[in-house]
């Protein structure tokens, strides 16, 4: 997949949310549920699902 | 991914996202081009605190006449308890920090860079005076770097956190052009401040008050009353 610098800067800050979710629970509780219930690497690769368009999942 | 987090712990810069407490409820306006974090030094509550918000943007190789009037801008809206919002550049957007700071009052940079890049690197100074005396904020990761596009970008989120955008100074391709239209596309106020017609650094702003897509700012103290 090629990402442009928007996607990538968004790829970046839900990687940071992540994060965030796995070493400061209850920081971000909605991703922190994802990653509970995913793990890490599948709940990044649904949330990049649409990335960059009108996906307002996390807006 | 975990390099994101370790370069964040290692610049002890806070992350915001929607919905956390003092996320700026105004950022929602860029529906889905919001960002989906910002990394933060300074105090947040400054990003969500009710004062007035005004951007203050223009040219980097500004004219005297326009970091004086910037600089005066800043502190006479500290002293009305505004926040004054720019980008840390050279010229404008540096008189606009100053200026609120010299007045006491409370001030926002939005970076083109990681919150741990100082850019220019000569504004290291100012940037941490900024975030001792508001906030610094940025949407990219810690180590970015400034790219040119990186500013285009963050010029919506300048305009996106403020009540009313001041055009201090800007030629006719000026990237603060950008952050004026980005305010009306939202809603917000625009004022131009008018130049001389022989200065290539008000080209921009005299034609935006021409064309009415600026109101002119006659007087500084048409911003606070």
């Amino acid at each position: 997949m090629n990402l442009n610098s928007t996607q990538i800067q968004k790829f970046d800050q839900l990687s940071a949310r992540i994060l965030l979710a796995i070493h400061t629970p209850p920081a971000d509780e909605k991703v922190g549920a994802l990653v509970a219930e995913f793990g890490p690497v599948d709940a990044l690769g649904k949330l990049t699902v649409g990335i960059g368009t009108r996906s307002k999942f996390l807006n | 991914m975990e390099l994101v987090y370790q370069k964040t712990k290692r610049t002890q810069a806070q992350i915001i996202y929607p919905g956390s407490q003092f996320w700026p409820r105004k950022l929602t306006d860029l529906d889905f081009q919001t960002p989906l974090c910002l990394w933060v030094h300074g105090e947040l509550q400054t990003l969500e605190d009710a004062n007035k918000k005004f951007a203050v943007v223009g040219a980097r190789a500004a004219s005297q006449y326009g970091e004086q009037v910037a600089g005066e801008i800043g502190s006479t809206l500290a002293r009305s308890n505004a926040i004054t919002i720019s980008g840390a550049a050279f010229g404008i957007d540096a008189a606009a920090h100053r200026g609120a700071i010299t007045g006491g009052g409370k001030t926002i940079a939005v970076l083109g860079c990681g919150i741990d890049v100082a850019y220019p690197a000569s504004h290291a100074g100012l940037i941490s005076r900024i975030a001792q005396n508001g906030a610094v904020v940025s949407e990219i990761p810690p180590g970015g770097r400034p790219l040119k596009q990186n500013f285009l970008t963050r010029n919506r989120i300048i305009a996106a956190l403020s009540d009313e955008v001041v055009v201090v100074e800007a030629a006719r391709r000026s990237g603060s052009l950008s952050t004026a239209n980005w305010a009306n596309a939202l809603g917000r106020k625009v004022w131009g401040v008018p130049g001389p017609i022989n200065s290539a650094t008000s080209l921009g702003t005299n034609q935006g008050i021409g064309n009415q897509s600026m109101s002119i700012l006659v007087g500084i103290k048409d911003l606070t009353t």
